[in-house]
């Protein structure tokens, strides 16, 4: 299976760790990723407010470099796959898709819309499947209790196949790596990282809420689809600790982090180092738990 | 906005300063489907903002839009809390897209160059979009924040650095940032 | 062309607003020199009883075969001079309307000398016309007699009581296995808190006894033929498997192992709505009528498991009990149907963040109706279906389901109308049983706008009800029990309220009758219910003659306005049954049967089904009973075999022929 891998933003910046987790996963599945090295960003809902037709105009640019090579479009981050997504609807209109040409056109660039966007966690799921999963699993999560933080945009693009009120696409993934999953009522909160930067006690104050009910209901760690609301979910867990007036010390795991690990991978090379919530306590836990021969 | 004057006595009334901007908010993408808000409150009760900032009213932001309370609308901080979650859009029996509207607003508010943290923000990802075609974490959070906005982030950047964790100080731009500077230009003069 | 007609033409002065405007004497002239005129005359009030003596004084004494009147809109007077015209021996069909007020003076008040110029186009127009036009014969048919009634609702057994009083044969259709609808189910009625069962079942008794009305329960209409006067419905009725022998004596449903502890066959009870279960033999509820045990072959052993069982056979006294049974096709001959088919509760699944079917907890108004009730699944007790713990904290949610975006497949536009009162009418019974136990409504508006409703509402404040305005964004699990997140307009607060109990206010949706409507030729509006012939004027008739529609079947209805509109319709189909004839427009579309070639343009163009072509003869059949004369056959027919009675080609060239020399250019 080969994809158009658009990595975003901050997974080749800040969250550098998803990128590699996420290459080191797809080649030991049997996904070729073919990087769109030069697709800009997804505008993010910034450039979208700034200017809406320069924001789609951006978007039908990275898919129509999808098209060009045959290939669906593979996102690691839950805001990316939601505009991307959402560009890809508009553009399924004639009348729009006709206008956003005639901007591509000056670059020599047309977009026919025939191209999807999938998110990896669905990729692997839905196309890799969970019995293939299963047989790469060679350190099984066992009763480490890990809950999901899906992060809003994942549930809120369109074509998304999970019910956005009851999610269950990474508690059925924790299971097939042969953990245990919890669940939460708010593992479909926001994490706030959007207004992170303007309004940054609203934002840590949204994903404390939601680190101390994981918490509360026995989390070990959490695993999240997003970059983004790991950024706020690790980086900022000590403001939030602050904000909640208990040290809340929850590692957050990238889901191809997680994957990587119940693969056998080495937690290191899955750049777990670079977490600011340390994450050794849960991969010492798991280096208890037995290991399977392939 | 301007504080009182001097001789008045500071109110908090306001008065519509613009019976049609409902119309222009419906004219912007996000904004087609205001008009048929029932003020149901889904919206406000779906938020996680409102709940913890009262300021940030979704449901009211649509009633002063459709009063013209232009001025009102447009100056207020408060219009940059939103997270842009969607529950509101998800759950709005109307398919009203409050979040959207947000969107519309907020486009109207940077088209007019109002200051504050939200519009700074804004700003400074987009030049960052046009000048290396995708973002450059640190410099959208040191022009976003300012230097007195990082100071207050203590400790955490070095943090960041130990674990190799902070955003590049520099970033190489992508090989395609005239195309994508072209694009953005181009998109701009059609509008 | 026909010539030899003799023409009279009658021009109004409609007191002024006519006459103030257009030269009637100019015109007068005008029209006494056109083709086969013999009359021209003038009259202040054409409409006066003078003016329709004289209208007819001149038919009788110049023996005229042809009127025009000049006057207001056909609208206003037209049936009104044809009848004087038959009465005075001429062929109604031969007179014309010219409109010169509405279309001339009324229009034109400002350019008097061009209103009369158009007003003599108008007149030579329609004197034109009259002389292309033939006698048409008048037909009537014998309507029968008899009614039926589909649905056997409040609404049905009302409009069935009254029909049957007036001296009609009813047949009263039920689909299930008892008459009383929904009403049965609802404990108390608002705003007067009567209980339910006491004024439906007298009137369930007297529906069930009445000499006149046959009932046929567990039936449903599967097909109607309409011919003149005449509706032939085929009935099925599923058989029951218990005959009429029955005494009512429950030793089957006490011995039937189904929904028994250990039983691998269970069945949720429609009358519990899936609160409680029942067994496979069973009467709907104490009072259902008749009083006949039905078995559910669906889930009964004997049927589903290859004769395992037949327990209910072996004990039952009256050895009512008949495996045997097949289902049976009943004819029923009838002159009027009223469709009184109801409303059934919205299903509030698709709205996942109310959690209903995900929280045991959550539940609807109707099921909050069913616990209310003493002899029902919790015996009267207001509790949490997950534990069967008292519930405490109760918070409903309005307008689910109702009031949503057009388009949404999911839910209904509409205001239903009753939920808001149903709501307030729960939490007052809660609150007056157990005054400790706290109710919150969660609503957008509150609508209480019927007699007594305002004042009711009032007093469920005196009783501690709590209001809060803003709909929920979220339902969720806390420990046990449940919270719901709702930001409340009034206090400008973000609550969190716990809750044992989250009852949605459901939409009420049309029961889906499909079938029955086509078999009717009967269109719904566009929120789904039966569409009425006039949304305001004419609620109860529908656009076929001799169908009407009662009760929820049209619209979301409370108790009241359902047994107000069941009587109007009662009543509509009294009038139109009362004469014992009806008679046919004859101004319908026609075929001539050498030019039709049967290429099946019209019958597919044809909104009211009027049309089919015979497959033998090969020529298309108008039904004159259904056809309403639109045209729309005659315009797409390519080859002129099809027309409209009196507008045929050749008569609407004649008057454009006619006036078109005569245009008058503004
Ligand atoms: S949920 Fe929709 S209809 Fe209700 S108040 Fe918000 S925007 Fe208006
Ligand atoms: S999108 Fe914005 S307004 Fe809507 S619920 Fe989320 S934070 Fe609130
Ligand atoms: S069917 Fe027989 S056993 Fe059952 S109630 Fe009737 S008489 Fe009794
Ligand atoms: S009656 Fe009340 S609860 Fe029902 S839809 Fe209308 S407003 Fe909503």
């Amino acid at each position: 299976m080969r994809l158009a891998y658009f990595p975003g933003c901050v997974a080749l910046d800040s969250c550098r760790e998803l990128d590699i987790a996420t290459r080191l996963v797809a080649e030991e599945v049997g996904i070729e990723l073919v990087e769109l090295e030069d697709a800009g960003c997804c505008g993010a809902g910034n450039l979208q407010e700034y200017n809406p037709e320069a924001a789609l105009a951006l978007n039908a640019r990275t898919l129509s470099m999808a098209e060009d090579l045959g290939l669906d479009v593979l996102t690691v981050c839950g805001t990316c796959q939601l505009y991307l997504s959402r560009a890809n609807v508009a553009l399924r209109d004639p009348e729009t898709r006709e206008r956003v040409n005639r901007l591509l056109a000056r670059l020599g660039r047309r977009y026919g819309g025939g191209v999807r966007v999938k998110h990896f966690l669905q990729v692997l799921l839905e196309d890799v499947g969970p019995r293939r999963l299963a047989a790469h699993v060679r350190r099984p999560l066992g009763n480490l209790p890990v809950a999901a933080f899906y992060g809003c945009h994942l549930l809120r693009a369109p074509g998304a196949a999970e019910d956005a009120e009851d999610p269950r696409a990474i508690e059925r993934l924790v299971e097939v790596l042969g953990g245990t999953p919890v669940t939460y009522s708010r593992r479909t909160a926001c994490c706030g990282f959007h207004v992170l930067t303007v309004r940054q006690d609203v934002a840590v104050k949204m994903s404390a809420l939601g680190l101390q009910e994981a918490r509360g209901a026995g989390a070990q760690a959490l695993a999240t689809p997003c970059p983004l609301c790991h950024l706020v979910l690790d980086a900022y867990q000590h403001k939030a600790s602050r904000a909640v007036g208990e040290p809340l010390n929850l590692p957050v795991l990238h889901v191809s982090q997680l994957v990587g690990l119940s693969f056998g991978f080495d937690p290191a090379r899955l750049g777990l180092r670079r977490h600011l919530v340390s994450v050794k306590p849960f991969v010492r836990a798991l280096e208890d738990t037995e290991v399977v021969k392939a | 906005m301007a504080g009182p004057k001097a001789g008045t006595v500071a109110s908090s009334t306001v008065r519509p300063d613009s019976p049609t901007f409902w119309k222009e908010v419906l004219g912007l993408p996000g904004g087609e489907a205001l008009a048929t808000c029932i003020q149901c409150n889904t919206c406000t009760s779906s938020c996680p903002v409102e709940a913890l900032e009262p300021e940030f009213n979704i449901r009211r932001l649509i009633a002063r839009i459709k009063l013209g309370l232009r001025e009102d609308v447009l100056s207020d901080e408060a219009l940059w809390a939103c997270a842009r979650c969607f529950a509101c859009v998800a759950r709005c029996p109307k398919h009203v897209r409050p979040g959207d509207i947000v969107e519309a607003v907020r486009h109207i508010a940077l088209g007019e160059e109002r200051e504050g943290p939200g519009p700074r923000h804004a700003r400074a990802f987009v030049e960052s979009i046009r000048d290396g075609g995708r973002i450059h974490e640190a410099r959208v959070t040191l022009e976003s924040l300012r230097l007195a906005g990082l100071l207050r982030e203590g400790w955490l950047p070095a943090r960041m650095a130990w674990r190799g964790k902070a955003p590049r100080l520099r970033r190489r731009p992508l090989k395609s940032v005239p195309e994508i500077r072209a694009l953005l230009d181009a998109a701009e003069e059609g509008a | 062309m026909t010539g030899g007609r003799k023409v009279g033409v009658f021009i109004c002065h409609c007191g002024g607003n006519i006459s103030d405007v257009v030269d009637v004497y100019a015109l007068r002239e005008f029209a006494a020199k056109q083709e086969d005129v013999v009359l021209a005359t003038d009259f202040r009030f054409m409409c006066s009883n003078e003016g329709q003596e004289r209208l007819q004084k001149e038919i009788r004494e110049k023996g005229l075969d042809g009127v025009v009147v000049a006057c207001c809109t056909p609208k206003m007077y037209e049936d009104l001079f044809r009848g004087k015209a038959g009465e005075a021996g001429m062929n109604p069909y031969l007179l014309e309307i010219a409109n010169i007020r509405e279309q001339c003076s009324y229009a034109h008040g400002h350019a008097p000398e061009k209103a009369t110029e158009k007003a003599k186009a108008i007149v030579k127009g329609q004197v034109e016309r009259v002389r292309q036009l033939r006698p048409l014969e008048v037909k009537t048919a014998t309507i029968h007699p008899g009614v039926a009634v589909v649905g056997g609702g409040i609404a049905g057994i009302h409009a069935a009581t009254l029909l049957a009083e007036l001296g009609h044969r009813v047949t009263l259709i039920e689909k299930s296995p008892t008459i009383g609808g929904n009403m049965a189910r609802l404990v108390k009625t608002f705003p007067t808190d009567d209980c339910a069962m006491c004024t439906l079942s007298p009137k369930m008794n007297e529906v069930y006894n009445h000499p006149r009305v046959d009932l046929l329960t567990y039936a449903e209409v599967k097909e109607a033929k309409r011919s003149p006067g005449r509706f032939t419905l085929v009935v099925e009725k599923k058989p029951r498997y218990v005959t009429d022998a029955c005494i009512a004596c429950n030793r089957c449903t006490e011995r039937c192992p189904v929904s028994t502890a250990k039983s691998p066959i269970q069945v949720e009870s429609e009358w519990d709505v899936g609160l409680g279960k029942r067994k496979a033999i069973y009467l709907p509820f104490p009072q259902a009528l008749p009083a006949i045990w039905t078995i559910d072959a669906d889930h009964c052993f004997y049927f589903q498991r290859d004769r395992a069982c037949r327990i209910c056979a072996m004990v039952c006294p009256a050895k009512a009990i008949d495996f045997a049974m097949k289902p049976e096709v009943v004819t029923v001959e009838v002159g009027a149907v009223i469709v009184a088919t109801g409303y059934r509760e919205y299903d509030p699944t698709p709205l996942r963040h109310l959690g209903f079917r995900r929280y045991r907890n959550v539940v609807t108004q109707m099921q909050l109706a069913r616990m209310l009730d003493s002899m029902g699944p919790t015996r009267g007790e207001v509790a949490r279906p997950s534990d069967g713990k008292p519930a405490d904290a109760i918070v409903m949610v309005q307008c689910v389901g109702s009031r949503g975006a057009p388009g949404d497949a999911l839910v209904h536009e509409y205001c239903s109308r009753v939920c808001c009162m149903v709501a307030v009418k729960h939490a007052s019974l809660i609150k007056k049983a157990r005054p400790d136990a706290e109710v919150y409504i969660l609503y957008n508006d509150l609508r209480a706008y019927g007699k007594g409703f305002e004042e009711y509402y009032a007093s469920s404040m005196g009783l501690g009800v709590k209001y809060v305005r803003g709909l929920p964004g979220s339902v969720r699990p806390a420990g046990d029990r449940l919270v719901v997140d709702v930001d409340d307009m009034l206090t400008g607060r973000r609550l969190e309220l716990p809750a044992d109990l989250v009852v949605l206010s459901a939409a009420l949706e049309p029961d889906p009758v499909d079938d029955l409507l086509a078999a009717l030729h009967l269109d719904k509006t566009p929120d789904g219910f039966v569409k009425e012939y006039h949304p305001k004027i004419n609620p109860t008739e529908t656009a076929v003659k001799g169908v009407f529609v009662a009760g929820c079947a049209q619209g979301p209805k409370d108790i009241t306005d359902t047994i107000a509109q069941a009587g109007a319709a009662a009543m509509s189909a009294a009038v139109f049954l009362g004469g014992g004839e009806m008679t046919l427009n004859p101004l319908v579309a026609e075929v001539d049967p050498a030019l039709c070639r049967a290429c099946d343009r019209c019958t597919e163009v044809c909104e009211f089904d009027a049309v089919c072509v015979d497959p033998e003869r090969l020529v298309a059949v108008v039904d004159e009973t259904a056809c309403e004369g639109c045209g729309k056959c005659a315009v797409v027919c390519p080859t002129g075999a099809m027309s409209v009675r009196q507008f045929a080609k050749p008569q609407v060239v004649a008057t454009i022929d006619a006036i078109a020399p005569l245009a008058v250019v503004p």
